[in-house]
């Protein structure tokens, strides 16, 4: 496990992914098995919810399919717990070490700063990777259970969106803390973003002068999709891959320029 | 050429700063093959900052480092594969054991000799089985030193070495430093702790307020430094007439003996002692604190 930085990464952060993985999974069945409730009671209570609040909830017959019920509550709640983990990592992962002085131990030995946010960045893809596998594992479950049929191939693609989405608020919070070597900063500024667009995300409908803003939220390519029925869109998937590229290559170039040092 | 001349290290007017704050300004020197340079300042002074610079760590503004022939910057892993580094508070990943941390290091070198590991942790009291965490700070360091060492680098940076480190362990530490250097190698140690690297050093530098004062050898610097006098009498009276020569500094007497620093010309001393009967009389060589002490003092306007 010790053999080079993207093994160790994942080695040292087994603890937090058995723990997190095994919440996940176990929070998803949970959440499955409320289904059959929801779907009695949530539904005709939404007859009578403003359109305004529809756009948050969803439609009531959204609430008559485990689809619908999974696109709407699972995958909508279960997100953040993979987005909230992501952008800890992603803080924790660089500039965390850097602030504990243990990135500088690392950078002494002939060893580039391109290998090291590489293999730590790829780490974290693949934790988040095994993280939204067994949420997958905990809907498939929550299913079987419920002896409710759904779409192995849906529940992946909405698996893959939610991982996207969480990969890019990650990966947002990477760029800035190795950009400018503030945990705070990487965080703070992550989770900023990471509500304002939820709120973007969810207000948009409604509201027409937030149309344009609501490109800049990675929810907007995921939440209300339709995943199960329309699959994954091209015009849904590009945009988040490519912001994904975008904030991984701005803070590559920028950490492999600026200074290191413990504040 | 012989070998001993062979540079290792040459800085050349490195200027660094962090916008308003000054970090160090125009540091020029130069570390041959088998010498060992002691690089010395208080806290604060720019020591971190420069070993920061060798280490790529940062840029300078201004000036080039130069190790083993070839530019850091630009030949930042050939240089750093021939490196080893410890700094003054180690910082190892806690969840790792001594012997994890220093297998992955070793991995990432591509050298990992577990023998010749295993002969610097029993001479060190080393127990690298235990994880890092659970370790003093005593042991962190110890294993930060093997670290350092595990590759048999030909330049050693070291930044506050030993601090940590019980008597007996530094003893050790003294001497792996002077095997290395016996062997060829060069090592760059700053430290405010200036007996720290008495022992070790062949070449001095002086830091004060990010400005190098001083770059000499230690014993050049020993060579024209004040004398530590320590004279006792019989009586009282003899005490009273050395006081009243003026000629030793910051006399200090306790009952019929008097200690004091004398900075001048020995033989005007014995000369002047040589008229009053004494009972005892020991002259030595400065340390380096107080020799420290005076550059600080005649530099600080």
């Amino acid at each position: 496990m010790f053999k080079n930085i993207f093994t160790k990464s994942i080695y040292e952060r087994r603890w937090g992914i058995a723990g997190w993985g095994v919440a996940m999974l176990l929070a998803t069945i949970f959440i499955m098995l409320v289904f059959p409730v929801m779907k009695d009671s949530f539904g005709v209570q939404l007859e009578s919810v403003p359109d305004s609040l529809k756009a948050v909830l969803g439609e009531a017959n959204d609430y008559q399919k485990i689809s619908g019920f999974t696109e709407l509550q699972v995958f909508a709640q279960m997100m953040f717990l993979t987005i909230i983990y992501g952008i800890i990592l992603a803080v924790a992962t660089l500039v965390g070490e850097e602030k504990q002085g243990v990135l500088q131990t690392l950078l002494a030995a002939p060893v580039s700063r391109t290998k090291v946010y590489w293999h730590k960045l790829l780490a974290l893809v693949l934790i988040l990777t095994v993280i939204s596998l067994l949420m997958t594992a905990g809907i498939l479950v929550g299913a079987a259970i419920l002896k409710e049929p759904i779409s192995i191939i849906g529940t992946l693609e909405g698996a893959l969106m939610q991982l996207l989405v969480a990969m890019t608020l990650s990966t947002f919070a990477y760029m800035v803390g190795a950009s400018t070597g503030s945990r705070v900063l990487a965080g703070s500024a992550a989770g900023i973003y990471a509500f304002v667009g939820y709120v973007v995300t969810t207000l948009a409908p409604i509201a027409d002068v937030l149309e344009k803003i609501n490109y800049a939220s990675p929810y907007r390519y995921f939440m209300n999709t339709k995943i199960y029925e329309n699959g994954i869109l091209l015009n849904n998937l590009i945009p988040l891959i490519v912001a994904c590229l975008i904030f991984s290559l701005i803070g590559w170039r920028l950490f492999i320029r600026r200074d290191i040092y413990q504040q | 050429m012989k070998d001993s001349k062979i540079t290792v290290l040459n800085l050349k007017n490195l200027t660094k700063s962090y916008g308003k704050f000054r970090g160090v300004e125009d540091i020029s020197l130069s570390l041959n093959k088998g010498e060992i340079l002691g690089f010395l300042g208080p806290n604060g002074a720019g020591k971190t900052t420069t070993i920061n610079m060798l280490l790529n760590f940062m840029k300078p503004d201004s000036g080039y480092i130069e190790i083993f022939g070839l530019s850091n910057q630009d030949h930042g892993l050939e240089t750093r594969a021939r490196i080893g580094y410890l700094a003054g508070d180690m910082s190892l990943d806690g969840r790792m054991t001594g012997w994890q941390q220093l297998e992955y290091l070793g991995n990432i070198r591509g050298v990992f000799n577990h023998e010749y590991i295993s002969g610097l942790a029993d001479r060190l009291s080393c127990d690298l089985t235990r994880k890092i965490k659970n370790l003093s700070r005593g042991n962190k360091q110890k294993v930060g030193l093997i670290s350092a060492l595990m590759h048999q680098p030909e330049l050693l940076i070291l930044d506050e070495p030993t601090s940590g480190l019980d008597p007996i362990v530094q003893a050790e530490f003294n001497k792996i430093i002077l095997e290395h250097k016996s062997e060829g190698g060069a090592a760059f140690i700053s430290s405010h702790v200036l007996s720290e690297v008495q022992e070790l050093c062949d070449k001095v530098a002086f830091i004060r307020e990010g400005k190098l004062i001083a770059n000499k050898p230690l014993k050049d610097i020993i060579k024209g430094a004040p004398k530590n006098i320590r004279l006792s009498a019989d009586d009282l009276t003899a005490i009273k007439q050395i006081q009243d020569l003026r000629i030793i500094k910051n006399i200090h007497i306790d009952g019929t003996v008097l200690t004091g620093i004398y900075d001048d010309d020995i033989n005007l001393l014995l000369s002047k002692l040589a008229r009053l009967k004494l009972d005892d009389i020991s002259i030595l060589d400065a340390d380096l604190e107080a020799i420290f002490m005076q550059y600080y003092e005649d530099t600080n306007v």
